[in-house]
């Protein structure tokens, strides 16, 4: 059976994962924060996005039969072990979080009186289904979906368009550029999501070219976020759109064009419970084959119904009021993705660096020694 | 041969078999769509019906691209007075040519000289009548009779019947302060020991000349008779401990910076009722778990904050308390057990509710109550915080 996965089916793997829920609540902090230049921060911080995507596709180089395989011979056995173990809780963790980001979304605008625990299962049901059937599976529905999502995305922006006020973006960065680049690094998380991708080393067709999906991907992902945050700024003005707990979801509902064209916001939800199967099916994926690399097993399948039965219940507990997740989003959850997408593969790259440095030398001493 | 015979003999049974014995043909039936009784002199029943009419354009005069505003009357109401229940229901056929049709009847109207009268042994063709189903809305008329409200015109819902029960239905999950209760758990409340059965009241109002139907407190009974009204902070009390799930309602709780109107809609909440004997005295431990979102302020205060909602839910929980204890106080002094606190007592204790069941009457207004409320803002809807103005 052939389980690789195309160039293509990254890139929309990574789109997938770094859209799913950063749109639902990211504009909000980010105009909130740089006001009505509010797409030029998320430009900025797709610049160490860039960036970033070009260290995981290092890594991926690096890691080619595996990222359990990779950390152990980075870091030693059992702090690799250790490590590897961290990012199980954390996944699972995180793939908690995104559920109930999105399902807080849903429950607070769109289906109030549905309890939170039948919407939950019903996508985790989804999810976990999907996970079960293995990465094939996942990277072909992603390069279905892709196409579903960016015309019903065009779609809504092109409606936009239409009733916008352009005097609502300015003045432009009033203070300078100085001020916003040292908010952007803040910002980065969203392009951060795209690290998942390095856990999917063995599956990748192509390693050495993997930069280029990867950097893409980042690349629309500007492109999309920074049209959206430039639309709903434009809508609505900076301080009405920062009131807002879903401005892009405001912002669709408020579309009336032609006096037909109106009530897009199915447009919207559906892209969005795209992103969120896909996003909860690879993180239980992720759980699930890097467990199984850790462990030993042959196969993934086992670990995808304990992994989901442990977001069920924590995705509901986590929170008990939307003011404890924006609180927590807002203020830690990018430190916390930060430890895990930038600074421990930092780590792991500089290490590769140094060893391969070592290596080398001890090459050239036998070589001396020899001759 | 055999099979021949047999199977003419059941191709013959068909033509006898089919439904036809007991037909009611459309074209010689009305529907039902409301009915009520109350007292009247000589100690004699007024049986109201209401029957919905088709509007003029099924009159075959209209075609649908020629569709106007209906003209015409949209109900009519018929009263008959009899000795019996079912005597007035069938005297109707003395002002129309054609049957009722009782299936559809989505609501029950009993006057309040009636209910404070006693309807026991007055409404047991309501029980025994195959044809009524027991879903229908109870309603009680307040300062008014039963025909007189039914003849009140509504202007939104063309029939008054029809928007008794809308109205009922709809303030129930967006406002949240009468219970609704269909006949047949009215039925079963009146005659089950632990319980006595409420029903919201329904009164005429003038507004601007126009006389219009206005949902108006709670009916307490007692023994099958009418003996007094809660008012709206005790209705409400008495939703909160509804044996069902709650959904939807509203709680208008104070600011806690400035003392502004705050309000909290109920997405969903759940009561449990426990009873305990202690040292001879009985409690009833009532657990009430709600939750729901944050959805109207007055101030500019930012109260959707991870400090302040722990704030709200205590504030909310205090109003619930207050609500609850309002309503237990005004049901103790009518001495009418409208909670099923016997019930409770009855299911902890089979030995003692034997014994108290006989004066449960005297027992009751000596229940003392333990709450025990959780309240929890969840969401905010749209937004998070709220519009700063620049005044």
């Amino acid at each position: 059976m052939n389980d690789k996965i195309s160039g293509f089916q990254l890139y929309s793997i990574s789109i997938f994962i770094i859209f799913a829920t950063a749109i639902i609540y990211e504009p909000r902090h980010v105009i909130e924060i740089a006001q009505s230049n509010g797409w030029i921060l998320v430009l900025l911080s797709g610049i160490w996005g860039l960036l970033l995507a070009w260290l995981y596709s290092q890594l991926i180089k690096r890691g080619q039969t595996g990222f359990v395989p990779l950390v152990e011979s980075l870091m030693g056995k059992w702090v690799g072990r250790l490590i590897i173990l961290l990012y199980l809780v954390f996944i699972l963790f995180h793939c908690a979080l995104s559920l109930r980001l999105f399902t807080d979304f849903v429950i607070s605008v769109v289906m109030v009186v549905l309890p939170i625990s039948v919407l939950v299962a019903a996508l985790l049901l989804a999810s976990a289904y999907i996970a079960r059937q293995g990465i094939t599976a996942l990277a072909q529905l992603c390069q279905i979906l892709i196409w579903v999502n960016s015309i019903f995305a065009l779609l809504i922006l092109l409606a936009v368009t239409g009733q916008v006020d352009w005097n609502n973006l300015l003045p432009v960065l009033p203070e300078g550029i100085l001020l916003l680049a040292r908010a952007s690094w803040k910002h980065t998380y969203p392009y951060t999501e795209a690290f998942w991708m390095v856990l999917l080393v063995p599956f990748i067709h192509d390693k050495k070219r993997a930069g280029i999906p990867l950097l893409v991907s980042v690349l629309f992902a500007m492109f999309w976020f920074s049209s959206f945050i430039l639309l709903i700024t434009a809508y609505f003005n900076h301080y009405l759109a920062g009131i807002f707990t879903f401005p892009a979801f405001s912002m669709v509902r408020g579309i009336y064009l032609g006096e037909f064209i109106q009530r897009l916001d199915a447009l919207l939800i559906a892209v969005w419970i795209n992103n969120i199967v896909i996003k909860t099916s690879l993180l239980l994926f992720l759980f699930a084959h890097t467990g199984a690399d850790l462990l030993r097993l042959q196969n993934h399948r086992p670990l995808v119904l304990p992994g989901t039965l442990i977001v069920a219940p924590l995705s509901i507990l986590i929170f008990d009021n939307v003011a404890q997740i924006q609180n927590f989003h807002d203020q830690l959850f990018h430190l916390v993705l930060l430890f895990f997408t930038v600074v421990l593969p930092l780590v792991f790259f500089l290490i590769s660096l140094w060893k391969r440095g070592e290596n080398r030398a001890q090459k050239m001493d036998s070589h001396t020694t020899c001759s | 041969m055999l099979k021949k015979w047999t199977a003419i003999l059941l191709a013959a049974s068909l033509g006898l078999s089919a439904g036809c014995w007991d037909r009611q043909e459309v074209e010689e039936s009305f529907v039902t769509i409301a009915a009520g009784v109350d007292t009247c002199p000589g100690n004699k029943l007024r049986f109201t019906e209401q029957i919905p009419l088709p509007p003029p354009e099924a009159k075959g005069k209209a075609t649908r691209t020629e569709k106007t505003a209906p003209t015409g009357p949209s109900f009519v109401t018929i009263s008959t007075v009899a000795d019996t229940f079912t005597d007035g229901a069938r005297k109707v056929h003395l002002n129309t040519p054609r049957g009722p049709l009782w299936q559809h009847a989505a609501c029950y109207v009993f006057g309040e000289n009636f209910s404070r009268q006693g309807f026991a042994g007055e409404i047991d063709w309501l029980q025994r009548n195959r044809q009524i189903r027991k879903i229908g809305y109870v309603f009680i008329t307040r300062n008014a009779t039963v025909s007189e409200v039914l003849k009140v015109p509504t202007e939104v819902e063309r029939i008054p019947a029809v928007a008794l029960v809308s109205m009922i239905k709809n303030q129930d999950t967006s406002l949240g302060i009468y219970t609704p209760i269909k006949l047949g758990d009215f039925l079963g409340q009146s005659i089950t020991p632990g319980i006595e059965p409420t029903a919201p009241g329904v009164e005429i109002v003038e507004e601007g000349g126009k006389k219009r139907l206005r949902i108006s407190g709670t009916a307490v009974f007692k023994q099958a008779k009418l003996v007094g009204w809660l008012n709206e902070k005790e209705s409400r009390g008495y939703r909160w401990l509804r044996p069902t799930m709650i959904i939807g309602g509203t709680k208008v709780i104070k600011c806690p910076i400035c003392d502004k109107p705050v309000l909290l809609d109920t997405l969903r909440s759940t009561s449990k009722i426990k009873a305990e004997i202690k040292d001879g005295e009985i409690i009833m431990h009532i657990k009430i778990r709600e939750e729901g979102n944050f959805y109207e302020q007055k101030c500019r205060h930012q109260l959707v904050t991870p400090e302040m909602i722990p704030i709200l839910n205590r504030e909310a929980e205090q109003l619930i308390a207050e609500q609850v204890r309002a309503a237990v106080t005004r049901a103790q002094e009518l001495d009418s057990d409208i909670f099923g606190f016997g019930q409770a007592l009855h299911s902890a204790y089979p030995r003692e509710w034997t014994r108290l069941e006989e004066h449960w009457e005297e027992v009751f207004p000596t229940v003392k109550i333990e709450l025990d409320v959780q309240s929890e803002v969840r969401r905010s809807y749209l937004t998070t915080r709220t519009l700063e103005f620049r005044y």
